[in-house]
């Protein structure tokens, strides 16, 4: 009788925990501005920031900036994917690339990216395609690393069960390469997404007109506390949501590798 | 045939010249490292001899195929069970119809029947080369080549996967290269054995194993199973010390 209902939250726990650890941080923030034990100036309570996200809300402008920001980091992520999967698997497969290519990146990698910027910016100017650029450069990295890993962590039975059982040229590559690289590529998604997003918001507040980084520059400039604490939440969501949707994603394309993670403990 | 792995620096197999007849289950016993593997990998396909050829003698006009079980099994771990025994089917380009109606005989055959959609890590170790035997069986070669493939078992599991083995061999009589390091194994599953020497391996001296068939349990009881044991082992033990002094 009273298994059901037990059984229920305990399934639910999963989105239980997250939710009541978010809601009694709000509290205590709330609670500690409103007695005035934190300066409700700079730290405004959560409902205020509720009701400023709101009103911007209504007229736009706080969407037209987020929307501007979506935009950016997506074309920057694919400007780092793309390539970043081709150039990793093409320095996995064959030696002398690999050799080609790696002093180049050990020397780029290492370079924080918005050190970056002025360097594309003279190369490419002052518009969009230099935030882009210089967002998408150690993502990039990040996912041809990884590629790179994935293709030289496949094991040699694998392999060899693969041509064993006739497979060769592209359907080697497609049928058993790629799927067993395919979680190492995620890894570079994940990591290259999450670094994208950060450096996208650096160069926004450095150089861009619109976007929510140069929003949280405007507004800690004419001093809109809440508004700023509304960008860096839409900055967060973004953030967040992203990290989910990849882990759904990869879920959806690699149903054996959650078991696997399951197993080991791991999730 | 002779074959160097990395830079010639060692010589894996020198002049091994054996013959296979077209369905006997030949076993193939050495010490650790002889090159059994190697031997294999070379009848296989997958690997190149220096030197010397690989001669197969047969009627079939069909490209040469000769299937292996691993003993890490190597099962691809994105496929469920189903696609990984129909994996050769689908490179030979079959409908998917028609590999899946194969594949599932011979998962059934392996006793697998309900779990034909479960991935392999949600298998033990037994199950899982019961996959690779499946798998192996499904493509219908004209040669099944086994490298150690219960060498990663348990004693418990390994005994019965012998059983197994040899009830869907003594059906289908497909000619086996089987590579053991276990005596007991080779007489009991083997027509003929071939023992190896230590590095470099070449054929010491072949053994007959005239135990009728059906392969029985209670056969391991008989005195000619003992005897042949015995004698393989003298010949064996000289390699092994050789290798391992």
């Amino acid at each position: 009788m009273l298994a059901t209902p037990l059984k229920k939250i305990f399934l639910k726990r999963e989105l239980m925990i997250p939710s009541l650890s978010t809601f009694l941080a709000l509290a205590t923030w709330e609670m500690l501005a409103k007695t005035g034990i934190i300066g409700a100036y700079f730290f405004p309570p959560p409902s205020l920031i509720g009701k400023a996200l709101l009103k911007i809300g209504m007229k736009g402008d706080l969407f037209q900036h987020a929307f501007v920001t979506l935009y950016r980091l997506l074309l920057a992520f694919l400007m780092a994917a793309i390539p970043g999967v081709a150039i990793g698997f093409s320095m996995g497969l064959r030696r002398a690339v690999k050799s080609m290519v790696d002093p180049l990146i050990l020397l780029l990698y290492p370079i924080p990216s918005v050190a970056l910027l002025p360097m594309v910016m003279l190369y490419f100017g002052f518009g969009d395609l230099s935030l882009l650029i210089t967002a998408a450069i150690t993502p990039f990295f990040l996912i041809t690393i990884n590629t790179m890993a994935g293709v030289s962590h496949l094991e040699k039975v694998i392999l060899e069960a693969g041509k064993n059982y006739g497979a060769s040229g592209w359907r080697l590559f497609s049928k058993v390469i790629f799927p067993g690289t395919l979680p190492y590529i995620f890894t570079g998604f994940r990591l290259g997404l999450g670094l994208a997003l950060i450096v996208v918001i650096a160069v926004e507040l450095v150089a861009a007109k619109i976007g929510l980084g140069s929003m949280l520059w405007t507004c800690w400039q004419i001093f809109k506390i809440e508004e700023m604490y509304c960008g860096l939440i839409l900055i967060g969501l973004m953030g967040l949501f992203f990290t989910y949707g990849l882990g759904w994603i990869a879920d959806f394309l690699m149903p054996w590798q959650k078991d696997i993670l399951k197993q080991k403990g791991l999730r | 045939m002779e074959y160097y792995p990395l830079q010639g620096k060692l010589i894996a197999l020198e002049g091994v010249d054996l013959k296979i007849y077209k369905g006997e289950f030949l076993c193939l016993l050495g010490p650790s490292g002889c090159g059994k593997s190697t031997l294999l990998r070379l009848v296989a396909g997958l690997l190149k001899p220096v030197s010397g050829e690989i001669h197969i003698l047969r009627d079939g006009q069909s490209p040469f195929l000769a299937t292996l079980v691993f003993q890490e099994y190597a099962l691809f771990p994105w496929r469920s069970v189903l696609d990984n025994v129909a994996f050769g089917l689908e490179m030979e380009g079959q409908s998917k119809v028609k590999r899946y109606e194969v594949a599932e005989r011979f998962i059934e055959k392996v006793g697998l029947k309900d779990f034909s959609h479960a991935y392999p890590h949600q298998l033990s170790g037994g199950m899982k080369q019961r996959v690779g035997i499946a798998r192996a069986f499904a493509s219908d070669p004209e040669i099944l080549l086994m490298d150690e493939p219960f060498g990663a078992l348990d004693a418990q599991t390994r005994m019965i996967l012998q059983d197994e083995l040899i009830q869907i061999w003594e059906e289908s009589r497909k000619t086996v290269l089987y590579v053991t390091h276990s005596i007991d194994e080779s007489i009991y599953l083997g027509d003929r054995i071939v023992l190896m020497t230590s590095r470099p391996g070449k054929v010491k001296e072949i053994f007959l194993v005239n135990l009728p068939r059906p392969r029985r349990i209670e056969m391991k009881g008989w005195p000619l199973y003992s005897e042949l044991s015995l004698k393989i082992w003298e010949s064996l033990k000289e390699e092994v010390e050789r290798s391992s002094p």
